[in-house]
């Protein structure tokens, strides 16, 4: 069974995290079936984290700010979680899948690819993002 | 004191060697050596081709020797070594060998078992079991499967090549990287000045001349002279580089509305188009597989087409297959007309060279990538998982996959990604060979890969009615060795179906193929599970002859077929002709390949034509996986038979303007790894 996306009901939330008006910090994709859908949506990211099971496998758009003394940036991360105990089969369509949701997710500074809920620790996450962000002006104030 | 000797080998290959420490604990049944570290003071312990003998000394007798361990411990820097086998000399004098054929890495310890062959149900110690429960654990969490792309058989979860577990590597990575060896390629066949001249057409078929490396009393050069010829095209649908398609017909196609009135003049036996189609005598090659397949639109500046042809073909009173009518397209219609020999000479070539391109098409794609490079990847992959070193499938299965999941993921990494070196020549490049992958799947059947049955689905299995069909002749004679051989080691290890269907690891093993290979596709019909010995005999067969044989049949004749780029043009320029009477010979010129893509297809198909440094050959089996005599006699008569073989076909050949050496045992590699 190829795995589809509801586009419209995927893009609508993926826009509610771009929105700097709204308050949504992140929204999460799940499976229902073979058909990938929202998951849910929130403003905080501890929320997004506890959905992370070891017997689930999800993605998750979620928005930070980065940044360094000079500019403060927003700063958006594609997660692709996957739990230990994921079938198999699951497992080996994740790749295939997370193509099919970059469809509708387009715009994101770095993706991740995690089974470990230390790696979805915030400090990790924004440690890495600013890594992919380039000149750091911190240095000054240190 | 009870001493026993441990004597190592160490491969030959560049690296081989190590300078780490290694230490070596000898496991027996009452008792354990101590864990000893295996050093001779003054000596280079380990070099690379090297056997070195140590004295391990112990307080008791051991016992039976259940397992060996090898532990490395980094001297300095990272050091791999390459253990190919250790021998114990017990006290008594008795030597047990322990194959082992791997790279040692890091600090991990390698546990081996003596090289007797054991299913899971001969194991009865809880050593032995756990053993082997352990490895697998390993294996399955080394090598997993992943989905390349949706449809695809499912392929080994790494993105690069040096991501891959290191027993699988290549030896060196130079060897394999293929922009390297297509430049290498077009380098050594001098045709650098045009590598660049994309968009720029050849002049005339001669100008085709000046890319072609004209090696004399050969193939190719037989296929440069006589390409045009109705006989050379009827040929190669028996024995050039992609024999798979052509299939006896029972009805003229209800899309292909050949009439007796328009082939009459090519009939020879005063027979009606419909009574040759009752005698036999009415063959079709039918590209409906193509239709629909989005054609290469990498370049903005070179518009590239595809057709979706349908041939006929007449074996006449000289039983020769010769083509006789040519329809473009699947759906008939006035923009579709039929193209017969006795219309205008630029429209009947014109039309032969449309299919000679679309058989190109499905020759890479499917017969070559999917049916030999893909599925090998599969058995590969599932016998990693599933099947220890100790069991006799292992030790059978292993020469047949070596550097088969390395080569594809080169390949996946280089040459059929997104923007790969495929995209700048083929005409299905940019997308059109994933859709082709993804359409062939839904038809991809387990019978379709059992060589004799694949010929008889075809109608084609009498050697009265086809004579010169050398690729049916020559593959049934391999198939059968290949059999025979299979049979002599089945019958070792597995007394009865019960035995095979009590070996919970065989049937994993064609558990994983069917569910996650061939994604559990009802239609696919892999079998799920194995109920007799014949079964096991016919599926070991099949993986055996599909990475040797099939892939040597469809591989190695690119160059001879291939080469000379109007007979197998990798990709067409202009759309294909919807009206009898406007083809000039200008126009052919302008559809055939340009410069620049001529010179990439042919480095290519020269890259992929050669055997490797050191190709290890049908039947060649230097790593001893088995120890028992029983099995190595097996191997002898294997290879005796092969030999016999090759000689049958040597003779054939002779005085043969056009000898057929694809299926000769002596040019049949172990595995695909090209």
């Amino acid at each position: 069974m190829a795995t589809r996306i509801d586009k419209e009901a995927c893009r609508e939330a993926y826009n509610l995290v771009r929105d700097d008006n709204s308050g949504i910090n992140w929204v999460s994709f799940k499976y229902d079936g073979s058909m990938i859908v929202p998951g849910g949506h929130g403003a905080d990211y501890e929320e997004f984290k506890s959905q992370c099971a070891d017997d689930v496998r999800l993605f998750g758009f979620v928005r930070f700010t980065t940044g360094d003394a000079m500019s403060k940036r927003v700063k958006f991360a594609l997660i692709t979680w996957i739990g230990e105990n994921v079938s198999g089969l699951q497992r080996a369509k994740i790749s295939t899948d997370k193509t099919t949701v970059k469809e509708v997710v387009q715009n994101f500074a770095k993706e991740f690819m995690v089974s470990d809920l230390r790696e979805l620790e915030e400090e990790y996450i924004l440690s890495e993002l600013k890594k992919a962000g380039g000149a750091n002006y911190d240095a000054q104030t240190e | 004191m009870p001493s026993y000797t441990v004597t190592v080998a160490t491969g030959s290959q560049w690296f081989a060697g190590t300078d780490d420490y290694v230490y070596v604990t000898l496991v027996g049944t009452e008792k354990c050596s101590e864990k000893t570290l295996l050093d001779k003071p003054l000596y280079n312990d380990f070099e690379r081709g090297a056997v070195d003998s140590y004295d391990i000394n112990v307080t008791e007798d051991l016992g039976d020797i259940e397992l060996v361990k090898i532990e490395k411990r980094k001297y300095w820097m990272q050091d791999d070594w390459y253990c190919k086998y250790i021998t114990v000399k017990t006290p008594a004098g008795d030597y047990i060998e322990f194959p082992c054929f791997r790279w040692v890495t890091d600090d991990k310890e390698i546990i081996l078992r003596d090289g007797r062959a054991r299913l899971p149900q001969n194991d009865k110690t809880r050593v032995a079991k756990q053993h082997r429960r352990k490895e697998l654990e390993l294996r399955q969490k080394v090598y997993r499967w992943r989905e390349w792309h949706p449809g695809f058989p499912m392929s080994i979860d790494a993105n690069t090549h040096k991501e891959l577990p290191r027993d699988i590597q290549f030896d060196s990575e130079k060897g394999i990287d293929f922009v390297l060896n297509y430049s290498k390629a077009i380098e050594n066949l001098y045709v650098n000045r045009f590598m660049h001249m994309f968009q720029s057409s050849w002049n005339d078929f001669a100008d085709f001349e000046r890319i072609f490396v004209r090696i004399s009393n050969t193939i190719s050069e037989y296929v440069m002279q006589h390409w045009q010829e109705d006989f050379m095209f009827g040929y190669q649908f028996l024995n050039g580089c992609n024999p798979v398609m052509m299939q006896k017909s029972t009805k003229i196609p209800d899309n292909f509305p050949v009439t007796s009135a328009m082939v009459e003049s090519c009939l020879e036996r005063d027979l009606t188009l419909e009574e040759e189609v009752k005698a036999g005598n009415i063959y079709i090659a039918d590209y409906a597989i193509m239709e629909g397949i989005s054609p290469n639109s990498t370049d903005p500046c070179t518009l590239q087409y595809l057709a979706a042809p349908i041939c006929m073909l007449y074996k006449n009173v000289q039983n020769k297959i010769l083509p006789i009518a040519i329809q473009l397209g699947q759906t008939p219609g006035e923009d579709n007309p039929i193209f017969l020999p006795t219309d205008d000479k630029y429209d009947w070539l014109l039309a032969k060279i449309w299919v000679r391109s679309s058989d190109f098409h499905v020759h890479q794609t499917v017969t070559h990538l999917l049916r030999t490079h893909l599925i090998s990847e599969v058995f590969g992959i599932a016998m990693f998982r599933q099947l220890p070193a100790v069991h006799p499938a292992f030790k059978l299965l292993l020469p047949h996959i070596r550097f088969t999941i390395a080569i594809n993921t080169k390949a996946r990494e280089q040459l059929i990604c997104e923007c790969g070196l495929f995209d700048k020549a083929n005409g299905t490049g940019g997308g059109g060979h994933v859709e082709l992958v993804q359409k062939s799947m839904k038809t991809f059947t387990y019978k379709s890969l059992c060589f004799p049955e694949a010929i008889k689905a075809r109608g084609l299995e009498s050697e009265e009615e086809l004579p010169y069909y050398y690729y049916r002749d020559d593959g049934l004679r391999v198939w059968k060795a290949v059999q025979s051989f299979v049979t002599d080691i089945v019958s070792i290890y597995y007394s009865s179906d019960e035995t095979v269907q009590d070996d919970e690891e065989i049937q994993a093993f064609v558990k994983d193929v069917c569910s996650f290979g061939m994604q559990d596709q009802d239609e696919c019909e892999f079998p799920k599970s194995l109920k007799t010995r014949e079964q096991l005999i016919e599926y070991l067969t099949t993986v055996i002859f599909t990475a040797s044989a099939q892939h040597a049949s469809i591989n190695f004749g690119q160059y001879d077929w291939c080469s000379w780029i109007p007979n197998s043009p990798p990709t067409m320029r202009k759309a294909p002709p919807t009206k009898k009477g406007t083809v000039t010979v200008q126009h052919i010129i302008e559809s055939l390949p340009d410069r620049g893509r001529s010179c990439w297809h042919l480095g290519a198909v020269w890259a992929l034509s050669q055997f490797q440094e050191n190709e290890l050959f049908l039947g060649m089996y230097p790593d001893e996986h088995f120890t028992e005599k029983p099995a190595k006699a097996a191997m002898e008569k294997f290879r005796k038979k092969l030999t016999e073989i090759t000689s049958f076909i040597k003779s054939r050949n002779e005085g043969k303007k056009l000898p057929y050496y694809y299926l000769s045992p002596d040019r049949i590699p172990n595995s695909v790894a090209v």
